[in-house]
């Protein structure tokens, strides 16, 4: 019997060995450097979706969950799950990619969206750009949707091919506002978004 | 309830047989419920419209897993959160086993899952006998709990819950008799089918800790005792064999060990503190996690079962109740019903409590079965606390 049990350390040692090696891979990810940002070290908060990103002018955006023409073609990255209300901006800064067919127009850049704000935050700043580009900034001072609107220039337009950028400076987290333990930086919840010839 | 009933009659030639009888009858009781509440809510019937009616949610998943392997990559476009997302958080063992079967049976995974799942329920219900010490009554409402109760259409679809439940009758009936190697073995299937599986560590310890006591060792002679049992150290080290082997397969398919953790990261699911996670969904019931009241209580009610393995002294089971519930709830309140239900210890428990008088053994039984027709149509309307 003791024979018998000795004989135990055996699969000890090797098991034993297996999982300090697995363990060991903890150590040593080998994933690309968008991945270990957003999934590991968790320094970013964009992940990049790859969507062709179709578009046409004029065209409203919803970011209210079962609407009809859904942002989702359009989605770059920072956007929570979107709710009866609209969708969140998660992070500080979101994106959304526009293809289409380029004219030599300028255009105009509609957001109808609400913003985290109460009465010691009462505005939430969105700096927009557009291809690298800085557009304008805009403010945001209630809850409940509003309606704003960029002018791009026809240079940008021209091309069929925008990246806009929405940075949030003034953003903040569930957890700071209190309602709730959300980490996330939250800014504005947009409820839709158009671009169309001015 | 059927033993009163085997004493008394000629049926007690039938007694022997009733341990496996019974429940392969509640199982088949199970199934008829179930497709009944299908059948009410359904235009066309039809037995694979049940098979895929029953799989919902993290169904999609499993069937993923099963018939295409894991993902290298998260998905570039996730139409719904914040991140892409991918099919790592979902353990091997099941899928692997449903896929297995799949290569003798040309079925879809939704099909399979809703066979092999009731099956290893009911092979769960059968292996937990010695957990009642010859208490009838209980057992036969445990069945009653499993196969035709609240929670049976987990233990029915395509999800691992059926398949945990199973390991973690084997591995305790295997602790209780202090086989510590097959223990261990259990463990590692366990730690192979669900993340909280690796925590059945802690019962061996907690076991061995209660063999030593009741030998009168002090710390010190305990641990002298501990490296004369190689079974005991075998045992533990067996445990997360099935964790560790997943990692090490998930750094061969992505490059990422702790993948199966880190994309919990693009469902939003953040560590949080358990006791915050409890207070803030009875407290701030807003937000992404869809009727937090309703999984906070079933927390609550998982918690207080776990208090009473503890007052029965069943201590590596209440252990690793604990462990699990506190560990699922560092994630939030989110699928606590579906985590509750899939604690066997917690199920055994409840059942000696309510078998304790036959009529409130009846009772439970009749509510059972409602439950299960009731909460099966909730369960293919997919309301959100039984997610």
């Amino acid at each position: 019997m003791t024979a018998a049990k000795n004989f135990l350390w055996l699969p000890i040692v090797l098991v034993a060995g297996f999982e300090l090696y697995a363990a060991s891979l903890v150590l040593r990810p080998n994933v690309d450097a968008t991945y270990r940002a957003y999934f590991i070290d968790k320094t970013s908060d964009c992940w990049p979706h790859v969507t062709p990103a179709p578009y046409e002018l004029g065209k409203d955006l919803s970011f209210t969950e079962g609407a009809p023409n859904l942002f989702f073609p359009n989605k770059g990255c920072g956007w929570f799950y979107p709710n009866a209300k609209g969708t969140w901006s998660y992070g500080p800064f979101s994106t959304m990619l526009f293809r289409f067919p380029g004219e030599d127009l300028p255009l105009t850049l509609t957001i109808n969206a609400g913003a985290m704000v109460d009465a010691a935050h009462p505005n939430q700043r969105v700096e927009v750009s557009a291809n690298g580009t800085k557009l304008g900034t805009l403010s945001f001072g209630s809850m409940e949707p509003e309606v704003r609107t960029v002018s791009i220039p026809a240079e940008l337009g021209k091309t069929g091919s925008l990246d806009l950028r929405f940075d949030f400076p003034d953003a903040r987290s569930g957890k700071e506002l209190g309602p709730n333990e959300d980490a996330h930086l939250r800014a504005i919840r947009f409820v839709s978004m158009k671009i169309d010839k001015s | 309830m059927t033993a009163d009933l085997a004493a008394s009659t000629p049926l007690r030639v039938l007694r022997p047989w009733a341990l496996l009888l019974v429940p392969a009858a509640l199982a088949l009781a199970g199934v008829l419920v179930r497709y009944l509440a299908y059948v009410s809510v359904t235009a066309a019937p039809s037995p694979q419209g049940f098979a895929d009616a029953m799989c919902v949610w993290d169904c999609y998943w499993y069937g993923d897993v099963a018939l295409h392997g894991y993902q290298a990559h998260p998905e570039q476009l996730n139409f719904g959160g914040p991140a892409g997302i991918a099919n790592w958080a979902f353990f091997p063992l099941y899928p692997m086993l449903i896929a297995a079967v799949g290569k003798l049976v040309s079925a879809s995974p939704a099909a399979l899952g809703g066979v092999v799942s009731p099956l290893l329920a009911l092979g769960a219900v059968l292996a937990s006998w010695p957990a009642f010490d010859g208490n009838r009554r209980a057992y036969y409402l445990f069945a009653a709990l499993l196969l035709v109760g609240p929670f049976s259409f987990y233990f029915a679809s395509l999800y691992s819950e059926s398949l945990f439940l199973l390991l973690t009758v084997l591995a305790f009936v295997a602790l209780a008799r202090r086989r510590y190697v097959a223990a261990g073995i259990f463990g590692t299937l366990l730690s192979a089918t669900r993340t909280v599986g690796v925590l059945f560590v802690f019962a061996i310890l907690a076991e061995a800790l209660i063999e030593f006591r009741a030998r009168r060792l002090g710390p010190a002679a305990m641990l002298r005792e501990l490296l004369r049992r190689p079974d005991i150290i075998l045992g533990i080290f067996l445990v997360p064999l099935g964790l560790f082997a997943f990692m090490a397969w998930l750094h061969l398919a992505t490059g990422d060990a702790l993948a199966f953790a880190h994309i919990q990261r693009a469902w939003d699911r953040e560590i949080v503190n358990p006791a915050s996670a409890l207070w803030f969904a009875l407290t701030s019931p807003g937000g992404q996690t869809r009727d937090p009241v309703i999984l906070a209580f079933a927390g609550i009610g998982g918690l207080l079962l776990c208090g009473a393995l503890f007052w029965r002294r069943q201590i590596p089971a209440a252990v690793f109740c604990t462990l699990c519930l506190v560990l699922a709830l560092t994630n939030g309140v989110e699928s606590m019903l579906r985590f509750v239900a899939a604690l066997a210890p917690l199920g055994i428990v409840l059942a000696q409590i309510l078998s304790r008088w036959p009529w409130l053994s009846w009772l439970s039984f009749v509510v059972f079965v409602v439950l299960d027709f009731a909460w099966t149509i909730s369960w293919i309307h997919q309301q959100g606390a039984l997610m």
